[in-house]
């Protein structure tokens, strides 16, 4: 063969090559669902912006508009949200949503990588935690404009609800559900062994007396784990944070409150009334339905109240909820009500007009509510909230019922999350594990706490 | 004379021409691997020098990277979980290595001789490695050595007692059960062992059994010996591959209890994707990338005292 043509074929063959590969990469990537349970990669539906051309006059164009939309949960709530997301696509014809949707795990890595690259999901849910930071990262844009034009109709929602998405006066997500957390509860199993119900205002020592009586007589744990954020709550019972207000130290100085509170699970875990870390490394990998109560290996969990649905659905049966024991005493009331998460609309996408009116429908139509469920939450909007009431299962109410009688008694809110947050817990349950493993004693454990928090702080 | 030779082209091309030949071909041998080359280039030379770039910097991922020079590495050298991962990755490697290569010699020697099914069996012990590596495999194994996992149902069976220890929960054992999975993925190892067996001449085997040679001293003065190239080769591979494990770690352990499973990728990882400190693991990996060239030179040097290599002739 000719050296030339050779080199045509060479250059013909990288030629098809390079082509197939673009096509290839030209359509939207399909989002492989992260999840522990086997879930339907979703099929990618692409409609092409279709531009009208552009009229002398101004005439209402119909722009067809694709957006991307991710959220995490488990598949119930998957379900449900793909459900509104028709009824939205139904409304709205001319508005497509792709769902990007998984478990909570990696979900937020995948999320801070679209950031840096500015390819974030045009609307997207986020938890209280990140809020800082994407707002410092300018990956959000403000919301006010949307609510003072109307395409967010807040004439329902309270203002103390909206105010948790504020960061320096500007409201830069919606809060999908309010929330707290709960201790949850099996009334057979309570019954079975003659112990009362919590009340509202059980205390520490109840609590702990409840989960070894528990234990003794029916032979199984007293309760799953200790609350959730439990020293963070214990903290602001005695009238500190974890956090300082600037977030540039730890928020207390008093090591014997660490020691008091940790000292309350050593007692559980040597009585056998609470299992250990081993166990706990477990249910937290598995997500809700790993959690001991759902196959009555405990008669107690802690969880937050938004998630006691999924939790309820895993096990099969009634379960009820009860809010956090009191510290007799106190100098502030440590309950809490956070907002489950955030609906955001990314600083990078391009149509933000779309993303909001998507938000207003989430938030504010009550066909939509109704599939939802409060499954992420109460709903902010009393009339959403107002309508549902009737719909609710059992369980749903219940949640209702805690966040009323816990907003009724919180009244400080939680900060928001300094960036070092993440780490600072990491620590935290690290020297969980080794304390309640016997490696150090809670002293020590106190001690090393608060160096290494504040090294990872220095950093 | 001259007419057939300017007819055919006989001559010899003048030495610009041939220069301009040797270019052309080796032109076109360029685009035949310039996808691959951009490929080479764009995702791992790029993301190489970028993460020397990011080493010697402070980076959140959202705010940009901010210069700190060497404060990263000096923070490693103190880092006490950066010690503690470098401790359990070696103690990992040191064990699941050698029992690796170990259980896939013994099987190789077993598949050698051509027994009935050896074929189907080579096939089905071989399957786990192709498995091994799979999130699926790794979340069974969690299932499997977790409290309510089939282990300690076995257990309770066999000794009657009500078993509920947790394998991958307990600080004790939560490794071994990373070792005993790394070393369940012996087929590869096993495979290449079986090629290098079959490569032993037969008459040395023919020539000591005359000399009545027992099986024993067949395997330790014949085979291993003449293993010893393959031998080299593999605990190369599973060296470099059994200090880098991460999956494993990461979906059954995730670090283990109180860092007793936090092998040094998962670590690099958790600075990373989870702390954010892309500075810090980019420093992490450039050491981890010295430390392991420096076992990989250990061995290649240490090799020409037992590896023996049939053209060299001596030893």
């Amino acid at each position: 063969m000719k050296n030339n043509t050779k080199v045509i074929i060479a250059l013909g063959a990288v030629l098809v090559l390079v082509l197939g590969i673009w096509f290839a990469v030209g359509r939207p990537p399909v989002e492989e669902p992260v999840a522990e349970e086997p879930v339907v990669e979703e099929p990618v539906v692409e409609e092409p912006v279709v531009e009208e051309p552009v009229a002398e006059e101004p005439v209402e164009e119909i722009e067809e508009v694709t957006m991307r939309f991710s959220w995490w949960g488990a598949p119930a709530r998957h379900e449900k949200t793909k459900a509104v997301i028709d009824l939205f696509e139904e409304r709205y014809p001319h508005i497509t949503l792709e769902p990007e949707f998984g478990g909570w795990s990696g979900y937020w890595e995948k999320r801070a990588l679209e950031a840096t690259a500015r390819e974030l999901p045009d609307i997207f849910q986020t938890s209280f935690a990140w809020l800082i930071e994407l707002v410092e990262g300018k990956s959000v844009i403000p919301l006010d404009p949307f609510i003072e034009a109307g395409t967010i109709d807040t004439t329902y929602i309270e203002d103390a609800l909206l105010d948790i998405g504020r960061l320096d006066g500007e409201l830069w997500g919606v809060n999908l559900g309010a929330n707290t957390g709960v201790m949850i509860y099996d009334r057979e199993l309570f019954e079975k062994a003659g112990v009362e119900f919590p009340d509202p205002n059980w205390t520490w020592d109840d609590f702990i007396q409840t989960s070894i009586r528990l234990h003794e007589a029916l032979g199984i744990y007293g309760t799953g784990s200790m609350p959730v954020h439990g020293f963070q709550y214990y903290l602001r019972q005695h009238g500190y944070c974890l956090y300082s207000p600037d977030g540039t130290k730890l928020g207390y100085e008093d090591d014997s409150i660490f020691v008091s509170y940790f000292s309350m699970m050593m007692e559980l875990l040597e009585l056998g009334a609470m299992p250990g870390p081993a166990v706990w490394a477990e249910v937290s990998l598995g997500g809700p339905e790993a959690l001991l109560i759902v196959d009555q290996r405990s008669a107690m969990d802690t969880t937050h109240s938004n998630i006691n649905v999924a939790i309820v659905a895993a096990a099969g049966r009634e379960l009820h909820i009860a809010m956090y024991p009191t510290l007799p005493g106190q100098v502030q009331e440590g309950l809490w009500i956070r907002p489950s998460q955030f609906l955001k609309i990314a600083a990078n996408s391009e149509h933000p007009e779309e993303a909001a009116k998507f938000i207003n429908f989430f938030t504010n139509d009550l066909e939509a509510n109704e599939i939802l469920l409060a499954e992420r939450g109460v709903p902010i909007s009393s009339k959403v909230m107002e309508h549902l009431k009737p719909l609710l299962s059992l369980e749903q109410k219940l949640q209702i019922d805690i966040i009323e009688k816990t907003s009724a008694r919180a009244d400080i809110p939680f900060p928001a999350s300094p960036p070092w947050s993440t780490e600072v817990n990491d620590l935290l349950t690290r020297v969980t594990d080794m304390m309640a493993l016997g490696e150090i004693s809670l002293e020590d454990g106190a001690t090393m706490f608060r160096a290494e928090a504040n090294a990872i702080i220095a950093k | 004379m001259d007419s057939m030779i300017e007819k055919w082209n006989l001559k010899r091309k003048p030495l610009r021409d041939r220069v301009f030949q040797k270019d052309y071909d080796n032109l076109a041998g360029l685009f035949f691997i310039l996808p691959w080359l951009i490929g080479f280039i764009l995702f791992m030379i790029i993301p190489i020098v970028m993460s020397i770039f990011y080493s010697f910097t402070r980076f959140n991922i959202i705010s940009p990277p901010e210069w700190i020079g060497v404060d990263n590495f000096i923070a490693i050298a103190r880092d006490s979980r950066f010690l503690n991962s470098v401790k359990v990755t070696m103690v990992f490697a040191f064990i699941a290595v050698p029992a690796r290569l170990a259980f896939a010699l013994i099987l190789a020697l077993l598949f050698y001789k051509a027994r009935r099914l050896v074929g189907f069996y080579r096939a089905a012990f071989y399957l786990p490695s192709i498995l091994g590596g799979s999130v699926a495999v790794a979340i069974t194994w969690r299932q499997l050595f977790g409290t309510q996992g089939a282990l300690n149902s076995i257990l309770s069976a066999a000794f009657g007692l009500e078993i509920t220890k947790s394998w991958i929960g307990s600080p004790d054992t939560a490794l071994a059960s990373l070792v005993l999975l790394h070393l369940w993925q012996f087929g590869s190892p096993m495979l290449i062992f079986l090629a290098g067996l079959k490569q032993i001449p037969r008459s040395l085997y023919e020539s000591a059994s005359i000399d009545g040679a027992t099986s024993v001293q067949n395997f330790f003065k014949i085979t291993l010996p003449m293993l010893t190239p393959i031998i080299f080769f593999n605990l190369i591979l599973q060296t470099i591959s059994g200090l880098m494990m991460f999956t494993q770690a990461f979906l059954i352990t995730d670090g283990g209890p109180i860092d007793r499973t936090m092998v040094i990728m998962l670590y690099v990882y958790r600075h990373a994707f989870e702390f954010f400190n892309m500075g810090y693991a980019s420093a992490m990996t450039w050491v981890v990338l010295i430390a392991m060239f420096v076992i990989t030179m250990v061995i290649f040097k240490t090799s020409k005292y037992w590896v023996f290599y049939e053209s060299k002739g001596d030893l």
